[in-house]
Formats: structure tokens, C-alpha cells, sequence
């Protein structure tokens, strides 16, 4: 059986991004990032807020399914 | 005038340490959500001395006018400096293990809130409206060493500490 290794790994709290052991992060059940510990310069990312909802992409796509759907039956009804 | 005999407090054992991820207020730090997160480590009976911070300010005195025969000190920068730690481990047993809990948690480059406890029993629990001084460090490199004396010495883990903010003093744990 092999032992769990140590290492930095980014997970998500409450209200913050941040650093984290990975054995205290999965001991906790904490969920760990896709994302690194240290940004490009080599230096370690600081904590970071989030907790904003992530906004849904503007589209017309609904609107424009919704007014073909509404504009079918007219068109049927003048064939 | 009243002469106030103090009631002191016997420091032996009397020091709790908490490591906490994050602290929304630190004025008033949550109990239940922070203090006792899952991702908090109590620390106390794994640390062999107080982790103990200090704040300095510097003095020194700006060039002397021709016109004035005194010359007074001035207030300069102030500097936070947080000792390094130093706590036991155990060198063959897993990272999971209780025993390691320290070792495995604190790892080079975390970050934490180090929440401090005076002048109660350090293996007792915090509660709810218990004063704690608030040290906000980052974490340097775990060097393996021993702590104590020849027949009695014990490995442990010695780990630099950066000071990141200006201690919060006193703040009282909300529930």
C-alpha cells in the first residue's frame, strides 16, 4: 500500500481561495483546485475571494428558439 | 488612594495555539466555523515552546536644527517578527497519522492564522468568549532536528515564520 505524498495543492474554502497542505485538504474534504500554488514569477499565490456566482453567458440562442417556435405554427397555418 | 493588589496568572501550561486557514473578522473570529474547522489545527500539545510574536518600532532621531539645543526621538518603522516554530513529529509513522498531524498541516508555504490562547489549561478546548491574540504568518521550510537534551531529546521540526499583518490583540472568539 503506498502512503499519501505531501505537496501544496490551491483548494476552495467558505470565502477564499488559498493554499493548503494536500493531506490536510483531503483529510478535511476540502475541494482541491485544477489551478497553482505560485504564480509566474515564482512566488506563492496569496489568497484570493471568491464566492461570486458565476454569471450565465449572454445569448440570444432561447429568444431566437422561442420566437421560431411561436412563428412555425403561423407559418403552417398560411400553407 | 486604593492600592490594587493584581491577580496574576501562572503561566506553566496555560498557552493554546490554533492554526486557522481563514478568519473572516479577526475582531471577532467564529468558534464554530473557523476556530473548529475541519481544516484548523490544534497545535498546542504538539509545540514545544510558545509560538511568540513580537511588534517593534524603531527610534532614532532626525538631524538636529541650528536653532534648537535639544533633540528628541522619533517614532520610525514598525516591523513584526513571529519566532519559529518548533514542534514534535514522528518519524516513522505516516502523514495521517495523529501523531504527524502537525507536520503534515503545516507545510512550507501556508498560510495561517496562528490564534493564540493565554492563561488557560492548553489542553482544554477554546470556547466562546475566550481572548486570543491573532497572528497572520506564512510558513518557510520544516527542517528535521531534535529538541531537548541527549538522553531526553525528542525529533521535532524546527520552521521559520513570516509575519504577514500586524497582530490582532485580544480579540474575542464569537460562537
Amino acid at each position: 500500500m503506498s502512503e499519501p505524498t505531501n505537496s501544496l495543492v490551491r483548494v476552495r474554502l467558505d470565502t477564499v481561495d488559498t493554499n493548503m497542505s494536500r493531506v490536510l485538504a483531503e483529510e478535511a474534504g476540502v475541494e482541491i483546485l485544477d489551478e497553482p500554488t505560485h504564480n509566474d514569477d515564482g512566488r506563492l499565490r496569496e489568497p484570493t475571494p471568491h464566492g461570486r456566482p458565476a454569471k450565465s453567458q449572454t445569448t440570444v440562442a432561447k429568444a431566437a428558439a422561442a420566437k421560431q417556435a411561436a412563428a412555425e405554427p403561423a407559418q403552417r397555418s398560411t400553407k | 488612594m486604593t492600592i490594587l493588589l493584581p491577580e496574576t496568572v501562572n503561566s506553566l501550561g496555560k498557552v493554546s495555539v490554533v492554526m486557522v486557514s481563514t478568519i473572516a473578522n479577526t475582531a471577532a473570529p467564529s468558534l464554530g466555523t473557523e476556530i473548529n474547522a475541519t481544516t484548523s489545527v490544534n497545535v498546542s500539545c504538539f509545540l514545544y515552546e510558545a509560538a511568540a510574536g513580537t511588534m517593534t518600532t524603531n527610534k532614532g532621531q532626525a538631524p538636529k536644527k541650528l536653532c534648537t539645543v535639544s533633540q528628541f526621538q522619533e517614532r520610525g518603522i514598525a516591523s513584526v517578527d513571529v519566532g519559529d516554530l518548533s514542534y514534535s513529529h514522528h518519524p516513522q509513522r505516516a502523514l495521517t497519522d495523529a501523531a504527524n498531524k502537525a507536520k503534515s498541516s503545516l507545510l512550507d508555504g501556508t498560510r495561517w492564522y496562528m490564534v493564540v490562547r493565554s492563561g488557560k489549561a492548553g489542553d482544554t478546548a477554546l470556547v466562546a468568549a475566550d481572548r486570543v491574540d491573532i497572528w497572520l504568518v506564512e510558513l518557510l521550510n520544516q527542517n528535521r532536528t531534535t529538541m531537548g537534551d541527549g538522553e531526553f531529546a525528542q525529533f521535532s521540526i524546527l520552521q521559520g515564520v513570516i509575519a504577514k499583518a500586524n497582530p490582532i490583540y485580544e480579540s474575542i472568539l464569537a460562537a
